[in-house]
């Protein structure tokens, strides 16, 4: 018996079905939802459907059995090189690989995984960062702006290195919008570097994990003792001098969710105004490390429930501000998805399932001896994210592999219903074996198609709550 | 002919560049300026959209005492850059010391800044002005009227913004003088000037002008242009894209254009579309949209060396394209079935022929 290729949705209001070809989601009676239901379930054959609803969709072009997929390939892989030559917007320099810290779950610790490099004190020259600069100065004529970051191991033991690229940057990119970033753990923050990162308004990303408690668990300096006292007084000085350039500082938070959520949210309430600040939150990565992230009870229950919250705040059904700041890029992301899910596109019979970038041409990231990756989340050791170094410029067969990786696993992707919505890139291929792992790209599926069932789903409430609730939400609007 | 360098150059001047030296012959382009950081010093201006090269290079600097250029023609209304530390003023006093020319290319007089109106007075002769305000006599009877359009008009316009229109714009502005036909000329650029074209660039700049009153004055410059130059045909860029490209990126919702249309009703519409997007059912999707909407379908394609960079520009809600190689054009162009509903070309690689002897044909 033939089933279609689609994936079925309920709600408490409504059912639906999600056509994987078309890339649409299309309310359904609840006598189509069963037989379609029966049709996943091998119970029902779609051909032979009686209802004139399913006739309708089948006569429309919906419903099809087969994936329109005949080959994954990525549809930019014939312009990479152009894409790589014309359009980089970022790169990122990592200035040194030494570090003040030893965070515990830092990946480039003694005790971490062999598939990173180790920490080391190995430091970017001059005329590397330099010819970094120059490179992007090279490669981006068709972007409008670019971008500049700093990165490490810790970079601002690296400020001299800063302060000469910046004043050389903003020279040779004159005429053209520069920006300047950079992660650092907040602990160097001196007058003099304060001061410099005002007046050049260079984005600052600071590392906190949460209130003291947990944020000392794992950041400690290499004499074990916390650090959040000190970055915590660094902001403080931030804040005294230049208050306007400190509310822009946002915070980079790995999250270890064998804490309880309500802990780690803490340090939004921990003054006044910490809520307001950009929150960039992400899970421990243990990827290359082979070991599992483990989720508490606390931190899933209480997690959902301030997600809920932010939900609610976007109907404004529950104050925006007092809306956990940890939560508002995810909320901020689902809400833009809710307009891009009318942007994205059926499947084509030549397509590559969602999930990988151009390598490099987003946020290049350029290591001490200048060597090229796709980013600054990749093995630094890994030899098939390595796309290029300053010697020889992008190795465009590496990178297109890595655009391509969907390759590897084309049967499967080809069928996959969360083709178009997958996120899994070359990353997830990658376990230090010299080549993109297959096997290893396919254990991270299931994860993902349950994160795009759930993102679909709150979509499609989302959409619920306009329709059904429309009369309360327009009243508590006149409320508020 | 003196010899003259262009600032500042952008991409939007790279066609107004490759067509200098062949549509007047008051100046010799031999170089162009810009700001460093656009990433063309040094290389042929054509680099900025991927083209072949034309000869002329991209200059960061002026060498005030070379001999090789005598005038700088400066269009006015793109030297504001706020990423730029450039001292344009003094630049400008530079260039006059040293004996050069300076042609501003502008709205009007009035938007120029005080200081160049006193330089142009201390170094009397040597400032020359052309403003778009001021490149066809106004007749009285016309103001505040909307008048019907007596001469046929093609709209060449974009699926998103491309400087290929003003390219194909030229490329058909050429090809008919040189077929001796009367072609009247309406731009976006004040560039255009130069070239015995026009501009609409002061209409739209006008912030006094309410968006009814742009839309009337357009109609006027269009009237004024007949009256003045009784063209047999008139063409007009759009100056934006010609749809919202979707629902995230809203693509100035062809703003511009739509006001463009309403002022002056096409009759023919050349449509500069992403080659990767070249598809009969695509094309005839949009054509179709495009009567619907307008009245005017689709007369010919010019399939541009732009590719939508998706990424980006849903990230940045704003559409943002990466320029291909002209190869990767002709192969795109190479799959187009020769039933394809109406002409097809890149008018870089294979001319404007195709799309001029179509345009004859439905014209005469």
């Amino acid at each position: 018996m033939k089933k279609p290729f689609i994936q079925l949705f309920k709600t408490p209001r409504s059912q639906y079905v999600f056509d994987v070809n078309k890339n649409e989601m299309l309310p359904v009676s609840a006598e189509s939802f069963d037989f379609l239901k029966q049709c996943m379930a091998g119970q029902a054959d779609i051909e032979t459907a009686n209802i004139e609803e399913i006739q309708d969709l089948i006569r429309e072009g919906y419903l099809r059995t087969e994936s329109v997929v005949q080959e994954v390939y990525h549809p930019y892989t014939p312009y990479l090189e152009d894409l790589l030559n014309r359009k980089l917007r970022k790169i990122t320099l990592q200035v040194t690989q030494g570090c003040n810290l030893r965070c515990k779950y830092c990946i480039y610790s003694e005790n971490s995984s062999a598939n990173q490099r180790p920490h080391s004190n190995k430091r970017m020259e001059w005329e590397t960062a330099k010819r970094g600069i120059d490179f992007l100065w090279e490669h981006s004529v068709d972007s409008p702006y670019v971008n500049i970051g700093f990165y490490g191991g810790e970079p601002l033991l690296e400020f001299p290195l800063i302060r000469k690229s910046v004043s050389y940057a903003k020279k040779l990119f004159d005429g053209k919008k520069i920006t300047f970033s950079m992660t650092s753990n907040g602990t160097l923050l001196t007058d003099e570097i304060i001061d410099f990162l005002v007046q050049e308004d260079i984005s600052l990303l600071i590392s906190l994990d949460g209130p003291k408690e947990i944020h000392d668990r794992s950041r400690i300096f290499a004499n074990g003792a916390g650090s959040f006292d000190i970055v915590m007084q660094n902001i403080e000085k931030v804040k005294a001098k230049a208050p306007e350039y400190a509310n822009q500082i946002g915070f980079s938070m790995v999250m270890d969710p064998s804490n309880d959520y309500d802990c780690i949210n803490e340090i939004t309430l921990s003054t006044s105004d910490m809520n307001d600040h950009r929150f960039l939150a992400s899970i421990v990565d243990k990827e290359y490390d082979e070991e599992a992230v483990v989720f508490s009870e606390g931190y899933t229950w209480k997690y959902e429930y301030h997600r809920f919250l932010g939900l609610l705040a976007l109907f404004d059904r529950y104050p925006e501000n007092q809306v956990s700041a940890i939560l508002k890029r995810s909320i901020d992301e689902l809400n833009f998805d809710k307009k891009g899910e009318y942007a994205s596109m059926s499947l084509r019979s030549t397509d590559a399932p969602g999930g990988p970038c151009v390598p490099g041409q987003l946020r290049l990231f350029m290591s001490v001896e200048g060597k090229f990756f796709p980013c600054e989340r990749v093995s630094e050791s890994s030899e098939v994210m390595c796309i290029g170094d300053l010697e020889t410029g992008f190795n465009i067969e590496k990178s297109s592999a890595i655009l391509n990786v969907g390759k590897i696993t084309a049967d499967k992707c080809k069928n996959c219903w969360s083709f178009r919505h997958c996120s899994l890139c070359a990353k997830r291929a990658d376990n230090n074996s010299g080549e993109l792992s297959a096997q290893f790209k396919l254990t991270h599926c299931r994860n993902v198609q349950m994160d795009v069932y759930s993102r679909l789903r709150q979509l499609i409430l989302l959409d619920e709550i306009q329709a059904y609730y429309a009369d309360q939400v327009r009243t508590l609007r006149e409320e508020f | 002919m003196p010899n003259a360098v262009l600032f500042p150059f952008l991409r939007s001047s790279l066609p107004f560049v490759r067509h200098f030296n062949g549509v007047q012959s008051t100046y010799r382009i031999t170089g162009a300026l810009t700001w460093s950081g656009m990433g063309l010093v040094g290389k042929d201006v054509a680099f900025a959209s991927n083209y072949p090269a034309v000869g002329v290079p991209v200059l960061a600097q002026l060498n005030y005492s070379d001999m090789n250029w005598d005038s700088l023609l400066i269009d006015y209304q793109s030297i504001a850059n706020e990423f730029s530390v450039m001292d344009t003023l003094d630049m400008f006093s530079q260039c006059l010391i040293a004996g050069k020319e300076l042609v501003f290319l502008c709205d009007s007089m009035e938007c120029l800044d005080k200081q160049i109106i006193a330089l142009s007075q201390e170094f009397l002769g040597q400032v020359r002005f052309r403003a778009a305000n001021a490149s066809v006599r106004k007749s009285t009877q016309y103001i505040g009227k909307y008048s019907p359009i007596s001469v046929p008009i093609v709209l060449i316009g974009g699926l998103v913004n491309t400087d290929d229109v003003t390219e194909v714009l030229l490329s058909l502005k050429n090809r008919f003088t040189s077929e001796n036909y009367h072609v009247s000329c309406i731009t976006s650029s004040n560039i255009g000037l130069l070239f015995g074209m026009h501009s609409f660039s002061h209409i739209f700049n006008n912030r006094a002008l309410s968006e009814e009153e742009k839309i009337l004055e357009l109609n006027q410059l269009v009237t004024n242009i007949i009256q003045m130059e009784r063209p047999e045909l008139i063409l007009i860029e759009a100056p934006d894209a010609i749809f919202k490209f979707n629902p995230v990126v809203p693509n100035g919702f062809g703003i511009r254009s739509h006001m463009v249309i309403q002022a002056v009703e096409p009759d023919h519409f050349v449509c500069c579309v992403p080659s990767e997007l070249i598809e009969s059912e695509f094309i005839n999707g949009l054509s179709q949209g495009l009567y619907n909407k307008y009245g005017f379908p689709i007369s010919a394609v010019h399939a541009t060396n732009d590719i939508v960079d998706m990424m980006t520009t849903l990230e940045d809600e704003a559409v943002t394209s990466v320029h291909i190689s002209m190869d990767a054009v002709s192969k795109m162009l190479d799959k187009i079935p020769s039933d394809f509903p109406v002409p097809v070309s890149n008018v870089i690689t294979h001319g404007v022929g195709n799309i001029f002897q179509h345009l004859c044909d439905v014209l005469i």
